[in-house]
C-alpha cells in the first residue's frame, strides 16, 4: 500500500479533548490553528498509542510528553466514561486502486485517583479497536486491526516520526548530540532498514526444513533411526529456543546498559551540580578568608608600628606654651651686684666682703649664703634659657584606634559570612538523590554481569546443540538423500543474514544522504549531515562535522530531516512545527511543503504568519468542545 | 642631656616587658607586639611620661633612692625626652607652687625654684629618684582597672579583638592622659601669665 492520505481524525473524550480535524482533499496540505492547551500534543500522542500498540497491549502504554505512563481518560469526569478516536485515511494498492480505511479505538473506564499510577481504571476488555476497509467490505477487530495496519502500512515502526512534535525532536537532538547513544540511534535506523521480506524468507526456510525432516521421518521404519530423528527434531527445537533466549538476554542487556547509562548521566549531572555548588562555596570562602588574612596582617603591622613609633606618642603641641612660660619665668636684665654668683663665691672664699672689705661675721655669712640660694646656678640658668624642643608627631592615636576597630569589625563580619556559607537544603537533597543512585547503578551492573554470563552459557549451549545436530544429521542415513536440500537451506540462511547486514549498511548510507539533502535544502549548501556507525548523526558546516554545529535551530532542523528519513509513509502530522527554529521557519516550511504529499500541521496562532501560511491559504481554527 | 648608665630601678612588670622585647627581637619569626619597640628603654620612657601625666605629682627630690622590686642595667641617652620631661616637671612645679604675688615672696620663690631645677638636673637624682618614681606611678592600678604598665606587659599577644591592654588602646589612653596634663597643668599657667602681663 502506498500514497497514504489522512482525511479525518476525530477525538472524543480522551483527556477531555473533543474535536474533529478534517483534512483538505488529497494533494493539499492542512493547517489547523490550535491555541495552547487545546489538544495538539494529545492528538499526536493518541495517534502514536493507536499505531504502536495492539488492543490487548495498549493498556498502560499511553505516553504524554514526559509522563510515562500518562492518563488517557478524562480526569475531570466522574463515573463511567467512553472515549474514542477515529482515524480515517486512504491509500492505493499496487494496481492503483484507492482503498478507504477507518480505524477506531474506544476506551471504557472511569477515573479513580487510587487506581494504578495514573488513575485510569480500565478493565482488561475496556479497550476496543476496529478497522473498516472500504466502508465495511472488510472489518477487523481487536489485535487483528493492529496487525493489518502493521502488515500493510508499518505504522508501528514509524509512528514516532510521521507523528512528530517538539518532544520527539528533542529526543533525536539528544541522541544525535550524545556519543554514548550512537548504538541506540543506529538501532532505530536498523529497525527502519530491516526489510520484512527477509524475515518472511527466514520463516519459510524454517518451514521447509521442518517439512524435509518430517518427510524423512515418515519414510523410515528403523526404530533407532526414528529415535535419532526425534532427537534431531528436539535438538532443532532446543536450538531455536536457545537462539530466542539469547536474543531475549541480549535485549535485556541492552535495556540494562541503557538504564545504567541514564542513571550514570543523572548521577554525573547531580554530582556536577553539587561540585559546582561546593566549588562556588569554596571560592567564596577562600575570598573571605583571604580578606580576613589581609585584615589580620594589617592589624598586626599596625599594632607593631604602634610600639615601633612609641616616640611619637609624646605630643609636641604644648612645646610653644611651655617655652612661653619659661621665657616669662626667666630673670631678665643684669642682676644687681649682691646677686652676682662670682662675687658671692669670692666673698665666701676670702671670708671678707669684696665690696666693703669688712671681715664676715656670722650674720654676714648667713646673708651671703641666702643670697647664694637666690642666684640660679649655671646649669639652672642654661635650663631656663634653653627652649624645650621635640619633633612634632603625626601620630593620631584616636584615628589609629578607629582603623584597628574597623579592621576587627570587618574580620568578625567576615567570620559571620564564612559561617553562613553552607550547602542549601536543596543541595543537600540533591546529594541524597545522587547517593541514592549509586546502589541502583550497582544493582544494574550486577544484573548485566549475570545476564552476560547467561548469554555466554546460552551461546555455549547453541554451539554444542549445533554440533549435536550436525552429528545427528551426518549419522542419519535417512537424511542423506535430503542433505543437499538441508545444506541449501543452511546456505540460504547465511545468505539472508549477510543480505540483511548489507541492506542495513547501504540503507544507512541512503538515509544519511536523504538527511543531508534535507538539511542542505533548508539551511543552505554549506550545511550537510552525516549518519555513520562511527560517529552517529552529525551536522556539518563547510564539511566540518561536530555534535554542536548549527546551534539549537540547526539541530532541530536535523531532527526534522531525520524524522522524514525514518518515516515509511508520506504524510507527516506535526505538533507546533515552527517551535524555536528562529529565522529558518520559512525555509523549513518550504522544504516540508515540497517534500510531502500531505502535511497536517497543528499550529499555534503565532506560527501562522511565517510558517502555516506557506502550507495552506485556509488554516482551520479548532477549539476544544466540552463534552 | 641625661645618660642612664648602670642599674635603673624598675617595677617588676617593666622588667618583664624588657625581657619580652629582648626575646622577641631575638626570634623574629614568632614575635609578639612588644618586639615592635625599637629600644629596650622605649617602654620605660613612655611609662615614665604616663606616670607623670596620670599622677600629676612632683617627685620626692629630697630622697636619695627609690625602692623598687627590680632593676635593669642601661647605658643609654634619654635625649631629647629628658629635656621635654624636665620642662613638664618645671611646669608642674610652677602649677603646684605658683608665682609670687608680692615682691617679698620673690626671694623664697627663687630659692625653691632653683633648688627644684638643680635637683632634677642632677643625673643621679634623675636616675635614682625621678624616673623610678614615675615608673612606679604608672604601675599603680586605678580602681578596678589594672595598671598601665601591667597592661603594657600583657599587650604582647592579642588576637583579632579590642582589649583594654591592646597597643592601640594603650596609645589612646596615653594620649588622653597627655591631653589632660596639658589641659590641667600647662594651659592654666599660660592663662595666669597672660593675666599677669595684662594686669
Amino acid at each position: 500500500m502506498n500514497n497514504v492520505h489522512f482525511s479525518q481524525i476525530k477525538v472524543s473524550g480522551y483527556r477531555g479533548r473533543n474535536f474533529t480535524l478534517k483534512m483538505n482533499p488529497r494533494g493539499e496540505h492542512t493547517v489547523f490553528i490550535m491555541d495552547g492547551n487545546t489538544g495538539k500534543t494529545t492528538t499526536i500522542d493518541l495517534l502514536r498509542w493507536c499505531f504502536k500498540y495492539p488492543q490487548t497491549g495498549a493498556k498502560g502504554w499511553f505516553e504524554h510528553m514526559w509522563a510515562k505512563p500518562a492518563y488517557v481518560l478524562d480526569h475531570r469526569k466522574g463515573g463511567p466514561q467512553t472515549c474514542s478516536i477515529i482515524v480515517q485515511f486512504s491509500a492505493f494498492d499496487e494496481s492503483g486502486q484507492e482503498h478507504f480505511y477507518k480505524f477506531s479505538r474506544t476506551t471504557e473506564g472511569k477515573f479513580d485517583p487510587k487506581c494504578g499510577q495514573v488513575g485510569d481504571d480500565i478493565s482488561e476488555t475496556g479497550i476496543n479497536d476496529t478497522l473498516e476497509v472500504d466502508y465495511g467490505k472488510e472489518v477487523f477487530t481487536g489485535d487483528k486491526a493492529h496487525y493489518y495496519l502493521v502488515e500493510n502500512f508499518r505504522f508501528d515502526q514509524c509512528a514516532d516520526y510521521f507523528c512528530f512534535d517538539g518532544e520527539k525532536a528533542r529526543d533525536i537532538m539528544r541522541l544525535a548530540s550524545d556519543s554514548g547513544k550512537i548504538e541506540l540511534l543506529l538501532d532505530l535506523v536498523n529497525r527502519r532498514t530491516t526489510h520484512p521480506t527477509l524475515d518472511a524468507y527466514r520463516e519459510k526456510l524454517n518451514e521447509l526444513k521442518e517439512r524435509v525432516l518430517a518427510e524423512a521421518k515418515m519414510k523410515i521404519s528403523d526404530k533407532t533411526i526414528q529415535q535419532s530423528m526425534v532427537k534431531l527434531h528436539l535438538k532443532n527445537g532446543e536450538l531455536a529456543q536457545a537462539k530466542s533466549d539469547v536474543n531475549e538476554v541480549k535485549r535485556k542487556i541492552d535495556i540494562n546498559k541503557l538504564a545504567e547509562k541514564t542513571l550514570r548521566e543523572q548521577y554525573n549531572d547531580l554530582d556536577q551540580h553539587i561540585k559546582g555548588t561546593q566549588a562556588q562555596n569554596l571560592i567564596q570562602r577562600n575570598k573571605y578568608e583571604l580578606e580576613q588574612k589581609n585584615s589580620s596582617k594589617e592589624l598586626h603591622e599596625r599594632r607593631l608600628s604602634t610600639y615601633k613609633d612609641s616616640a611619637k606618642w609624646i605630643c609636641a603641641d604644648a612645646v610653644a606654651i611651655i617655652n612661653q612660660i619659661e621665657a616669662d619665668v626667666r630673670e631678665k636684665g643684669k642682676l644687681p651686684e649682691p646677686y652676682r654668683e662670682d662675687l658671692i663665691q669670692s666673698c665666701k672664699a676670702s671670708g671678707k666682703c669684696e665690696i666693703c672689705g669688712r671681715t664676715l661675721d656670722k650674720p654676714s655669712w648667713e646673708r651671703i649664703e641666702k643670697l647664694e640660694r637666690q642666684v640660679a646656678p649655671h646649669a639652672v640658668q642654661v635650663f631656663l634659657s634653653s627652649d624645650c624642643s621635640i619633633q612634632p608627631s603625626s601620630f593620631d592615636p584616636k584615628a589609629d584606634y578607629d582603623i584597628i576597630k574597623g579592621l576587627i569589625e570587618k574580620y568578625e563580619d567576615l567570620n559571620v559570612k564564612i559561617g553562613s556559607i553552607k550547602l542549601s537544603e536543596k543541595d543537600m537533597k540533591t546529594i541524597t538523590e545522587r547517593d541514592a543512585l549509586t546502589p541502583q547503578i550497582e544493582e544494574l551492573m550486577k544484573s548485566t554481569a549475570s545476564l552476560k554470563a547467561d548469554e555466554e552459557a546460552l551461546n555455549e549451549l547453541i554451539r554444542s546443540v549445533r554440533e549435536e545436530i550436525k552429528d545427528l544429521e551426518s549419522k542419519n542415513i535417512a537424511l542423506a538423500e535430503n542433505k543437499i536440500i538441508l545444506d541449501g537451506i543452511r546456505e540460504s540462511e547465511h545468505i539472508i543474514d549477510a543480505a540483511a547486514e548489507k541492506i542495513k549498511t547501504r540503507a544507512t548510507g541512503i538515509i544519511s544522504q536523504v538527511i543531508s539533502q534535507g538539511v542542505s535544502s533548508i539551511l543552505g549548501d554549506r550545511f550537510t549531515a552525516r549518519l555513520s556507525h562511527a560517529d552517529g548523526l552529525m551536522l556539518g558546516e563547510d564539511s566540518f562535522y561536530s555534535r554542536d554545529t548549527g546551534g539549537n535551530s540547526g539541530r532541530l532542523i536535523l531532527s526534522y530531516c531525520f524524522a522524514e528519513a525514518m518515516t515509511i509513509i508520506d504524510p507527516m502530522i506535526v505538533d507546533t512545527p515552527a517551535g524555536n527554529i528562529g529565522s529558518q521557519q520559512g525555509k523549513l516550511a518550504d522544504h516540508l511543503a515540497a517534500n510531502h504529499g500531505q502535511l497536517i500541521l497543528l499550529c499555534l496562532p503565532t506560527e501562522i504568519s511565517n510558517f502555516g501560511s506557506r502550507m495552506s491559504s485556509n488554516p482551520i481554527e479548532i477549539k476544544n468542545k466540552e463534552s | 642631656m641625661v645618660r642612664i648608665k648602670g642599674n635603673l630601678q624598675v617595677p617588676e612588670n617593666l622588667l618583664q616587658i624588657i625581657n619580652a622585647i629582648s626575646e622577641g627581637q631575638k626570634s623574629k619569626d614568632n614575635s609578639g607586639f612588644l618586639a615592635g619597640f625599637n629600644r629596650l628603654i622605649d617602654p620605660a620612657i613612655i611609662t615614665m611620661f604616663y606616670g607623670l601625666y596620670k599622677s600629676q605629682e612632683l617627685p620626692p627630690i629630697d630622697e636619695e633612692d627609690a625602692k623598687l622590686q627590680a632593676s635593669y642595667e642601661f647605658n643609654v641617652d634619654l635625649d631629647p625626652y629628658d629635656n621635654m620631661f624636665n620642662h613638664y616637671l618645671f611646669c608642674l612645679w610652677l602649677n603646684k607652687n605658683g608665682r609670687p604675688e608680692k615682691s617679698k615672696d620673690i626671694m623664697k620663690y627663687r630659692e625653691d625654684l632653683y633648688y627644684f631645677i638643680s635637683k632634677i638636673l642632677d643625673p643621679d637624682i634623675y636616675k635614682n629618684v625621678v624616673i623610678p618614681f614615675y615608673l612606679s606611678k604608672a604601675d599603680e592600678s586605678e580602681g578596678s582597672e589594672t595598671s598601665f604598665l601591667y597592661r603594657l606587659w600583657n599587650s604582647d599577644s592579642i588576637g583579632m579583638t579590642l582589649q583594654d591592654f591592646s597597643p592601640e588602646y594603650l596609645a589612646r589612653e596615653f594620649s588622653s592622659a597627655q591631653n589632660d596634663f596639658t589641659k590641667n597643668v600647662i594651659v592654666p599657667l599660660c592663662k595666669k601669665n597672660s593675666q599677669k602681663t595684662l594686669g
